[in-house]
Order: structure tokens, then sequence, then C-alpha cells
């Protein structure tokens, strides 16, 4: 169903998508060619769904090693003449910003969009931020859509703008947009006739002696003048406005929808102007003049950052319109996270000044019953090779270094390991950043043996320098390097040691090992955490290891989902284990200290492999003390 | 303003939380009304809570319901179904949830104690006369496969509440997202939870 709906020819046939499904119908009517992307919250599944018809409609599609590969794969793409789009998330920005800067300078040829996936209320992220901020500092224009049928219309028209201003287009597309549905009307695919070539051109030569690059940033100065002028013309900002309201509301992204919806269950939609603004950079100056000119105060919705409102108020300042601009940045401390309606109808109650406002959450069992609300802490999967990788680490830990060791953590499944049972990480940062940590703590000669913890995907897009700092100055300690083959975190894409690349073609593997050798590492051991034995064996040799520079453990075992998935492709049967009731004596030994969830303790206190959720991994029966568990004879 | 329905599916990683409320969606469309939904998936297949909204109706404004305007809150997992009822259901909304619960691995470890079933139901009695608990998985079980329990909570559903969604949409919604052989056995398990409605209302 989904694939047809990508591929349709009928025009004005309405569909349902999602945010992302829609911004890859958008790519797909815009005739983009080229696609790039490394995989992250809310945004993988627009690579993911792009590879589904990339066959179909002939689109490179490639999950790039990380997100500033990836930008500057797709600029290539697109200055020699091919449409391009290049996905990642909020914090991808930041890694893809250093190259941002110079083709923001160079600017592009055929239309470019990047896409960035936002996370107000970090919901899958390390961190809350507010991207837009990267749209003004860079002076890109970016759009930010308030539905999916909205966001496909968007990546057309952005990829049309880019191709007429030559530079890159920004889309936000906030997790709510994103992982929404919605009903999408669907438009012409075109086919633009591209002719791939290299124009040599002066303005891609950004760094160059004699003020190149300043003068490249005038011209971009200049070309704000145009951009300006397009977005005051976009369709996109829409604004609502009888004349005789007193106020009026402003908003961005779904912000819009929740603001309006607020106004109608108070019944003051006619009490409110209201601008749908989809343009936060460059902000569109005289559409904000005339909206605001002659009304006594506007109320900004927002997520996260006040980023709106303070750029508003700057403007309403500047043209000496007095008419007052609330919203985030009058809360002291400013609020963070999403705008919820509740937050929205407590603005309105300000600005009207209507006390009588009532707000449905402020219900008594909200609070009655939150006791039994307890957590759902997010785990390792049944059969996850990372928990049979702990297991060992803490027994290895345990017999030789107790409390006497740091464990530097990285951004991947194996982070849950900062849980019960196994607590083995101290620091959660950013990608790559475990080794970085390791590095500074080692030579800080602080007291205790220091670990990195890092995944195979996050080594590769951010953990080779660390690595090579650590070989270069010296730096002791134990990586330990979670190779599941897949990006475990974000849906079992493949990663470069799997061998295949996005659409499932050979590749070569690449195997963290050899690039540790390769960089000099003296200490470099391979095994498989299924066999805790030689897990833990692993474990304890390196932690012997004086130096000279680092030791690199790697766990190889793929993702467990991967292989179970990979084995209902090819209906393959795994092969289960069970418990032998009369042995079990209930000790708890695999619930408590392994705490696999196909394990279930019955009321009893023995314990119950739950069929459908194991994986066949086997690791549980090693643990057991009693030889409770076996294979399934099938 | 025409009435918008607002739905909840609420469950945990792994349960089909997402392809329910798209099947609500689809079928939703297909009845002639304007749709959008938003989920929220912390850590699909991890054990996190999973959290969809549907709204549909003649004209919708925002994806998210917002707190107190649920009509009806499916939950394929019974703690799951009361944090989201608690959060979401208007005072006289209805609530269909599965009896099976998936245990967080803090409980497995003796950290954290799952309420009862008795004192979910009870809890949610305080909200709304219209609670209905049912085993959705043992149903789905019997109609060929476990993972089908939120489509035996969606036929309950339509026999026991007035969603205005013919039962062909939802059938036509399955057969167009699921291969042939899983289609027929969500197709099964909806029959099954409808028939099990109908008795429920008897
Ligand atoms: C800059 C950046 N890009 C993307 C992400 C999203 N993300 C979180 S973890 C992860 C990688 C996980 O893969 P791996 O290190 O192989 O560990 P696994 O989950 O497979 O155990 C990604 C891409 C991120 N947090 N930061």
């Amino acid at each position: 169903m989904l694939k047809n709906s990508l591929l349709s020819n009928e025009k004005g046939k309405r569909v349902i998508l999602s945010g992302n499904e829609a911004i890859v119908r958008g790519a797909i009517e815009a005739g983009v060619k080229f696609a790039t992307s490394y995989p992250g919250n809310p945004c993988t599944e627009i690579l993911d769904t792009l590879i589904s018809v990339s066959n179909e409609l002939g689109i490179y599609t490639e999950w790039s090693i990380n997100e500033m590969v990836g930008l500057e794969a797709a600029s290539a793409a697109s200055i020699a003449g091919l449409r391009s789009l290049v996905a990642m998330k909020h914090v991808g920005l930041n890694w893809a910003l250093d190259p941002l800067m110079c083709i923001n300078l160079s600017g592009i040829e055929a239309g470019m969009l990047v896409v960035v996936g936002d996370d107000p209320q970090s919901r899958a992220s390390q961190n809350e931020e507010d991207i837009r901020f990267l749209a003004s500092m860079s002076e890109l224009p970016m759009m930010e859509p308030s539905g999916p049928a909205e966001a496909k219309d968007m990546v057309v028209w952005s990829i049309e703008v880019s191709e007429r201003i030559k530079l890159p287009v920004l889309l936000r597309a906030t997790q709510r947009i994103s992982h929404g549905l919605e009903d999408v009307v669907l438009g012409e695919i075109v086919q633009p006739n591209a002719k791939v070539e290299f124009k040599r051109d002066e303005r891609y030569l950004v760094t160059g002696a004699g003020g190149r690059s300043v003068r490249l940033h005038e011209n971009l100065h200049k070309k704000q003048e145009l951009i300006e002028s397009i977005i005051e013309q976009s369709p996109f900002n829409k604004i609502v406005k009888h004349g005789e309201e007193k106020w009026g509301i402003i908003s961005a992204g779904m912000g819009y929808h929740i603001a309006v919806e607020a106004l109608e269950y108070c019944n003051m939609r006619e009490k409110f102007a209201t601008f749908k603004l989809a343009t936060p950079h460059p902000l569109p100056k005289k559409l904000l003049r005339n909206f605001c000119n002659d009304l006594e105060a506007v109320i900004v919705v927002e997520d996260v950052e006040p980023y709106l409102q303070t750029n508003i108020r700057a403007i309403l300042a500047e043209e000496g319109i007095s008419c007052r601009a609330y919203g985030r940045a009058d809360s002291n401390p400013r609020a963070v996270g999403e705008v919820t309606f509740d937050e929205v109808l407590s603005m309105i109650k300000r600005a009207s000044g209507n006390e009588q406002l009532f707000i449905k959450s402020e219900r008594p069992h909200v609070t009655k019953f939150k006791h039994m609300l307890i957590s759902r802490p997010l785990t390792m999967c049944s059969g996850c090779p990372h928990r049979a990788t702990f297991y060992a680490m803490k027994r290895a830990v345990n017999k030789t270094l107790k409390d006497k060791a740091l464990f530097c953590g990285d951004i991947g499944c194996y982070s849950f390991a900062s849980q019960p049972p196994f607590q083995l990480i101290d620091l959660k940062f950013s990608m790559g950043a475990s080794i970085g940590l390791a590095c500074g703590f080692a030579k800080s000669n602080i007291d205790n043996k220091v670990f990195a913890i890092i995944g195979d995907s996050t080594f590769f897009h951010a953990g080779i320098p660390a690595l090579i700092n650590a070989v270069y100055n010296d730096s002791r300690f134990i990586v330990v390097l979670l190779d599941n083959l897949v990006v475990g975190m974000t849906g079992q894409q493949p990663s470069p040691s799997l061998g295949l690349n996005a659409n499932r073609t050979e590749s070569v593997s690449i195997l963290p090992e050899g690039i540790a050798r390769a960089v000099g590492v003296k200490f470099v051991k391979t095994f498989n955490p299924l066999n805790l034995k030689e897990a833990e064996r692993a474990f304890e040799e390196a932690i012997g290891y004086q130096g000279p520079g680092p030791a690199v453990l790697v766990a190889r075992s793929p993702c467990a989902v991967y292989v179970t998935r990979e084995a209902k492709i090819k209906g393959e049967r795994l092969h289960k284990y069970a418990i032998l009731e009369d042995k079990c004596t209930g000790c708890g030994v695999c619930t408590q200290h392994f705490g696999c969830p196909a394990l279930v303790t019955k009321d009893d206190n023995k314990v119950w492999i739950e069929a459908e959720d194991c994986t066949g991994c086997g690791v549980c029966a090693q643990i057991c003390p009693y030889r409770a568990i076996v294979k399934e004879v099938s | 303003m025409s009435k918008v329905w607002n739905v909840i599916i609420a469950g945990v990683g792994g349960q089909g939380v997402v392809t329910i409320a798209r099947i609500l969606a689809e079928s939703a469309l297909a009845s002639g009304y304007r749709v959008k939904t938003t989920d929220i998936v912390g850590g699909a297949q991890r054990g996190g809570a999973v959290l969809s909204h549907v709204r549909f109706g003649d004209n919708v404004y925002s994806s998210i319901v917002p707190n107190g305007f649920a009509d009806i809150v499916v939950g394929i997992e019974p703690l799951e179904a009361l944090r989201s009822s608690i959060q979401y259901l208007r005072e006289d909304g209805m609530v269909i949830f599965n009896e099976k619960p998936v245990y967080p691995l803090t409980v497995q470890l003796k950290q954290q104690r799952y309420p009862q079933l008795a004192d979910i139901r009870s809890a949610l009695l305080t909200i709304t006369k219209n609670v209905f608990m049912l085993n959705a998985s043992e149903l789905a079980s019997l109609a060929g496969s476990r993972l089908a329990a939120g489509s035996v909570l969606l036929g309950f559903m339509k026999a026991v509440s007035d969603i205005p969604i013919p039962k062909h949409h939802f059938h036509a919604a399955m057969e167009g997202m699921f291969t042939e052989k899983v289609a027929k056995i969500n197709i099964q398990a909806f029959e099954v939870g409808f028939s099990k409605g109908l008795e429920a209302i008897r």
C-alpha cells in the first residue's frame, strides 16, 4: 500500500502518509536523484523508505558514515547537477555544521534539501536543542511544516527555490510531524532533465588567500534580499484576520494547530487573529509588521526556545510597533520541551485577561493514581549480545578491579547498561565521546581503570579520530567495541562491518579491529560474547594490559533483532531454549544478574522462558548454576 | 465544529501500537474523514511505552489529543491503558484493554511492583464506567498469532462503541497493509474481538 502511494502517478489522490513518508513523496515528485542520510530519530525512516523505492525510480541512496559526509556528498551531487536530499537528526546538523558553513558560501547548482529532524522534549535523543538557531547562523532559508501534507508540498517548493537561489534549503521537521500520519494529496512527479557535469567556478574555492571567503560571505548577504522576497511570498505562511481582533497568535509547526484548537475550545477564535508561520528563517518581516501593526498583543507559541518571540520583538521594536509579544521568554526560568494545549490555554488566559478558562488536566485522578504508574525503562532486547558482553565484563571487573573502574559510555543500545542489573556506564554524552573522554581521564592519572564503551556504527561515525588520539598520545585505557553489525538503536540499518550497502548490495566488510591495528593499537582482541568463558577471559587479559596505548576488545555477534528478522525472511527456525522444571530452583541468577526479557519469574519463583521472545542465543544456559536451561529438541 | 473522534492506542514496544493506529487511520480515511495521528515511540522493541493518538473527523486541528479529551483508549497492555487513560480519557469515555501485562525489567528485578489488575480496573472505573477488560493476547493466539492482540481490541471497540467506521474498511486496511497471510490472521482476530464485544454489551 505504502509503496503504491509513493510510486503513484494519480495526481490528486488522497493517501495516508507519515511526515517522513510525505517528505519522501515530495522528494520523488521533485525529481530528487541522490539521497544520503545517517540514521537518527525522528527522521531515520526517510532514507529507510526511499531505499524501498530507489531501484524503481533510479535514485541513488546511501547510508553515509556520518552526517558531515552525508551533507558533503549530497552537495557534490547538487553541484554536479542532480537534485539531492540529505536527512539527519538535530544533533546531526551539529556535525554537518562545519561543511554547511562553507556550502552556504560556495552555493550549489541543482536543488538541494537538508531535512533536519528536531526532537523537542528529547523523546529519542541525547539532548534537546533548537535547531532553528543554526539556520540564522548559516544564513540559509529554513522551512517548517505544520503536518505531513504540508511537508510534502514544502519539499517540492523548497527544492525549486533552492535551485533558483543556488543555496541549500533547510527543512525542520519535529518529531510530531515526522512520526505523525495525515491524509496527503499526491502531486505530479517531475523528471528534471539533469546533465551531470562539473562547471568549474571560483565560488567553489571557498578557502583561499586574499579574503575570498569574506567576499563570498558578502555575496551571501547580498542574496538575502532575494531570499526574503521569496519567503514573503511563500504559499505556506498563512494569516487569518478580520480586522476587529485585538490580539493575535503566531505559531509554527504543530504549535499552530494546537493554538487554533485552543482558541476554538475557549470560543476565542473570533477574538484572535492567527498567523501560521512556516518560515523560521528568514522571518517574513513585512507580513509580521502588517499582522502586528494594529494588534495590542500577540502570543507566540513555539517549542523549546523563544526563537520566534525574541526575533519578532526585535522586528516590532525596529519598526516602532507597540504590539506586545508574549511567549516563553517571559517566564523565568524559561520553559523547556514541547508546547502543550494547556500552556497555550494559559497564554490565552493571560493575553485576554479571561480568568474563567478551565484547564482540563487539573483533574483529581491525575495525582490520585500516579503511584501506580511505575516506570518502564528501556532495556536491551531478548537475546541481545550486548547483554552477554556486559555480564562477562561485570564478572571480570568484580574479580579484578572491584569499584576501581570508570566507564565512559556512548550512544547506542549498549547505553542501557547504565541501568540495573549492570550499571556499567558512568557517563553518556554525544556520538564518539566515550573514547575522547577516556583519553582525558586516563591522562588525568585518575586512580580507576578507564573503559570506553562504544558500538560499531558510533565508532565509524565518530570514534576513529579519538582512537588515533589515544594511540598517538599513549593514553592507556580499554576500548570495548560492541560490534553487532548494524545500527541497532535506530532500526538495524547496515553498518560497515556487515558488508552490505543501504539497498543490501554486497560491499566490503570493514572491521573495527582492522582499523585499530592499522592505527597502531598493540592489544587487539576479538571475541564472541555469546561464549561467556571466552568473553570473560578477554576482559581479564585486557584489564591486565599495561600499554603502550589503549587496548581494544571487539565483541562481535549480530544484533538479535536483525538475526530474528533475517531468519524470518529466509524461513529459518531459531533453536529456542527451555527450562527443566524439576531442575530450576528459583535461585534467580538468570533473572536478577542477567535480566533477559525472555526469562520470566513465575509465582513459585521458578523461571519460564517465553518461547516467542527467545532468540536462541544460549547465554542463559551458560549462566544457570543448576544446568536447568537446555536447548529445545525440535 | 463537527465532532472530532479522539482515540488513543497504548502499549509497549513490539505490540504493534503504531500499526494499529495506522489501520485505524486508513479505515477512517476510507470512511471519508480527515485524519491526523502522532506517535510517541521511545524505544520500540526495548520494552518502552508506545503511544499513538488518532484523531479523525471533518476537520482536525492538532494531531495531539489534549489531556482529558480522548473518547476511547485502546490498551494493548494494562498498565499502559491506565497510564494513558489517566492523562487522556474524558470522564464518560471508554477504555478497552488487554489483561496480559508486559512486566518492566525493574519488576523482574524486584525493584518495582506491578499493580494488581483489579486495582488498575478500579482506578479506571473512577474515570469512567465504560471499562472493558479482555484477554486479547489469548484470543489473538487462537486466531493465529498473539501479535494480533491489537486487532482483537479494534474489533471489540467496533462492537461496543459508536465509532463511525464500517467494518469492511477495517478489513480493507488490513488487507492493504499486511501480506495475505498476516491480513487473514488479523481479520480473524478482529472478528473474534467483534463477537466478544457484542457478547459484552448484550
Ligand atoms: C550525531 C548523531 N547522529 C545520530 C544519532 C542517532 N543514534 C543514536 S545511537 C546511534 C548508533 C547506534 O549504533 P551502534 O553504535 O552500532 O550501537 P547499537 O545501537 O547497534 O548497539 C545513532 C545513529 C545520534 N545520537 N547522534
